[in-house]
């Protein structure tokens, strides 16, 4: 019996979680959360999940509606249905065909993000006009096209 | 339809509420409610008020429990709380503190 003890966990429909998540190993989220998420691994909220709270985790992929920051070691993936509302913060985003979102978009690992942002919050009031052009268009993937090519392009 | 599954590792600080089957590797603390069946699985920690339809328990449980059909503490598990159920069994082997209430509530 512990040979197979699954390191996924998965939130069914009709269940709700109310508090925090965290430790190592897969989430699925295809129920509601109301609180943070924070694993060592990859959240997955799935087209009848709603999360309302951040995540930080390696990989995040959104189907479903996510109302809160998403921070990923990896990457992030928004699917064509996704409604994200927050900010998302990681080296790799995609950001499908359909998908909506609303909120500012970091494409460097999250702890870099924050030095940079201390930075920013700490140099002169003229950097307002440097950090529009420091975002590197050539980081942000965006895939219009069907999900195998992104998976393939994901593999580059 | 998969039922909810807490992995081996994964720690749930608040509440749980679910319409179906939830089955409990790691750790939860605060309170679990659940329409179905209740497993608590060996090595899983559990430390939360647990209402369910049927629970079955392998693993470590410290917080009362109550169950609307019938509350299984297998040999290996180990309870501290109350328990409520129409029908209790306690496997040998298992441990157990606290008060038992069976029959109709």
């Amino acid at each position: 019996m512990t040979a197979d003890q699954p390191t996924q966990s998965v939130i069914a429909s009709h269940t709700k979680v109310i508090g925090d998540i965290r430790g190592a190993g897969d989430l699925c989220l295809c129920g509601t959360c109301k609180g943070d998420i924070q694993v060592q691994g990859r959240v997955a909220v799935q087209a009848m999940g709603l999360l309302k709270g951040h995540v930080d985790a390696q990989e995040i992929e959104v189907q479903g509606v996510v109302i809160g920051e998403l921070r990923a070691q990896q990457s992030i993936i928004l699917g064509p249905k996704a409604r994200v509302v927050g900010a998302l913060t990681a080296p790799r985003v995609e950001i499908l065909q359909g998908a909506q979102f609303q909120g500012p978009l970091e494409t460097q690992r999250p702890e870099q993000a924050k030095v940079a942002q201390a930075e920013q919050a700490s140099s002169s009031p003229s950097s307002k006009d440097a950090r529009s052009p420091k975002k590197k268009v050539d980081e942000i993937t965006l895939v219009t096209s069907h999900r195998d090519m992104v998976s393939n392009s994901a593999s580059l | 339809m998969s039922n909810t599954v807490i992995g081996k590792g994964i720690v749930i600080e608040g509440e749980l509420h679910s319409e179906q089957t939830v089955e409990i590797h790691g750790c939860v603390k605060g309170r679990i409610v659940a329409k179905g069946r209740v497993l608590v699985a060996s090595g899983a920690k559990v430390q939360a008020q647990v209402q369910a339809h049927t629970m079955c328990i392998h693993g470590t449980v410290t917080g009362d429990l109550k169950a609307q059909e019938g509350i299984e503490l297998c040999s290996a598990s180990s309870v501290i709380g109350d328990v409520k159920a129409p029908r209790i069994q306690i496997e040998k082997g298992a441990s157990f503190r606290g008060n038992a209430q069976m029959g109709a509530s």
